[in-house]
């Protein structure tokens, strides 16, 4: 879970973009960097990736200071999204703070998707992450592609499910800040009654959300 | 368990001796000494001049150290750009295989407890096997005693008649004796004509007839001692004792029993020379004979003839058993000897009397084969080596 060092007056969050192979998921954070002006802004690392396939994982960082002075870290990471890789998956996915799982909208991809989010439910579990508590966004990604499930086909589908709903198109940009913004927002809710976010950062619920995405302002 | 995965501190990236090689080569570059600091400012390597500006080195977010000579501006951030790449390149290369390493480790252990429940599975499944084998043995094991007691049922049975016929004529002649007896008891009043008294009781019809009685009575209890002394070869089929004996005695034997079980349609001719003696557990060679015997004769049970025939070569003693019945159907002769086969009605026999014999000989180092052509009748060949 967060990893907060009192004494350095840091507090890091890890976030994980997880999902089924080439479902975007590295588009995602390669789009987050282009679009978020957050006050600390690392570059994407990616590690060495075999035909464009992430390998071990990407990741991300980037952190603002809150009005307390305490550094806040956001570690954004990807998992590889190809079966084979389970275990590669289980070792990022372990101490997440939240998870964004990007299904891919395409029709042919709906059982990738089922197994993918079944896949990050028993991983989950198996890395000693409470599920249900987890703060978790599904994002529907790939809008701009034809022959992907209609919004009312997704909104029908996911409406019993608790998690907020996103509809993305990272390679345009189109809903990747949105999905970001929720994941912060569900990570504050789930983290505030135990942590004290207003007293020990200075800051709510908004203040939060803006702080990581660089005030309000988001690149064009 | 995400260790793997935690941000990494510039002595994790870099080594001692890499500090050495890349300051050595930023103070010639720089021409001005190079000092590397740790985020907290803490000396690593080096020794900067005073007034040495300096700049920092940043992989994720945070400065991880900093450059430092009392270069100008530009050249230093150069140097510093340098160094990061070299930074950003050890990260990637340290990243992935702390991450693999974690992944290996965690495929081997679950490569091992699969392994360890496979091995357990099988260990499982060779008790459950042994368990299996071992039900089945017993029960084979009761159901072969059952066949030979079988055996020794009919048998008891072929006895008892036998028995009784002698003993019905000693009793009847021993009433009869004991009718003349009270003839003879009237002598004891002395009477006065003995002659005519003699005559009138047909004493000498009498004396006669008692000798022929006592021989007769005689006669009829060697038959029964020697049923009694066959039957005792048979008593002892459970016996694991080891003796000395001729196998001709043990046919003899059979011989004889089958003898009284026989209808009288069928022949038995037997033409037997001694053999050597062998060492054997006699009841069972004799139950082997017996069960062969056994089968001939159901073979020819409406009328035909037995041929028993022993004889000795350089090899050992041979010992044949020939019926001139039907014969064997050629695709059940190679199953003759297999358990519960049978091709008799259901209830005559479950198949196991050849497999008693076969088992029995092949104890005593024997070999028994069966030669049969439909229509032509059985041989029964049994060698016994010297």
């Amino acid at each position: 879970m967060s990893d907060l060092e009192t004494d350095s007056g840091r507090l890091t969050f890890k976030l994980v973009y997880y999902g089924p192979a080439l479902g975007g998921k590295t588009t995602n954070l390669v789009s987050l960097h282009n679009r978020l002006c957050t006050e600390m802004k690392g570059d994407v690392m990616t590690l060495d990736t075999q035909n464009d396939r992430t390998l071990y994982f990407d990741l991300f960082p980037l952190g603002f200071r809150a009005p307390t002075g305490v550094l806040i870290k956001f570690r954004l990471f990807t998992v590889p999204g190809q079966v084979r890789h389970d275990a590669t998956r289980k070792a990022v996915l372990s101490r997440a703070d939240g998870v964004v799982f990007v299904a891919d909208s395409q029709r042919t991809q709906e059982t990738n998707n089922a197994e993918s989010f079944q896949n990050l439910a028993e991983n989950a579990g198996r890395v000693g992450l409470d599920f249900e508590k987890l703060p978790l966004v599904v994002q529907f990604n790939k809008r701009d592609l034809p022959e992907v499930l209609s919004e009312a086909e997704i909104v029908e589908r996911w409406q019993a499910a608790p998690w907020p709903l996103q509809l993305a198109s990272a390679l345009t940009g189109q809903g990747v800040v949105e999905t970001f913004s929720a994941l912060l927002g569900e990570l504050y809710d789930r983290l505030d009654p135990e942590m004290d976010f207003s007293n020990l950062l200075g800051l709510p619920k908004a203040e939060f959300i803006a702080g990581a995405m660089g005030g309000h302002g988001v690149l064009p | 368990m995400s260790e793997s995965l935690r941000e990494l501190a510039l002595t994790e990236l870099l080594e001692p001796g890499d500090f050495a090689r890349l300051g050595g080569a930023l103070t010639t570059l720089l021409g001005q000494p190079v000092a590397f600091v740790d985020a907290r400012h803490d000396p690593l390597w080096g020794q900067a001049a005073p007034g040495a500006l300096s700049q920092p080195l940043i992989v994720e977010l945070e400065p991880l150290g900093y450059v430092l000579a009392a270069a100008e501006p530009a050249p230093l951030a150069a140097a510093a750009t340098l160094v990061n790449a070299l930074l950003m390149a050890r990260w990637s290369y340290l990243s992935a295989s702390r991450v693999h390493d974690q992944v290996v480790d965690e495929d081997y252990e679950a490569l091992q407890r699969s392994e360890a429940r496979y091995k357990a599975l099988s260990e499982e499944l060779e008790q459950r096997v042994q368990i299996q084998l071992a039900t089945l043995e017993a029960r084979q094991r009761q159901l072969y005693e059952s066949e030979r007691f079988a055996a020794i049922g009919q048998l008891a049975a072929g006895v008892a008649h036998e028995i009784n016929t002698p003993l019905g004529f000693i009793r009847s002649n021993l009433n009869t004796l004991a009718q003349y007896l009270d003839t003879l008891k009237q002598l004891k009043q002395l009477p006065a004509d003995l002659k005519t008294f003699w005559k009138e009781h047909g004493l000498d019809f009498i004396l006669q007839d008692s000798h022929d009685i006592l021989t007769e009575c005689i006669v009829g209890t060697e038959r029964v001692e020697r049923i009694v002394h066959d039957l005792r070869g048979f008593s002892s089929v459970d016996a694991t004792q080891m003796e000395w004996v001729d196998p001709g005695e043990c046919l003899n034997r059979a011989i004889a029993m089958i003898s009284m079980q026989k209808p009288a349609t069928v022949q038995l001719e037997s033409a037997l020379a001694p053999l050597p003696a062998i060492a054997c557990q006699a009841g069972l060679l004799s139950q082997a004979f017996l069960n062969v015997l056994h089968n001939a004769v159901q073979a020819v049970e409406g009328g035909g003839q037995i041929r028993v025939k022993t004889e000795t070569d350089a090899a050992g003693s041979q010992i044949t058993i020939q019926d001139n019945g039907p014969g064997i159907a050629p695709e059940n002769l190679p199953h003759v000897f297999e358990p519960f086969f049978t091709t008799r009605a259901v209830g005559s026999g479950i198949g196991l009397g050849l497999t008693v014999a076969r088992d029995a000989i092949e104890a005593h180092a024997g070999k028994i084969e069966i030669e049969s052509l439909p229509g032509q009748g059985t041989t029964v060949n049994i060698r016994f080596p010297s």
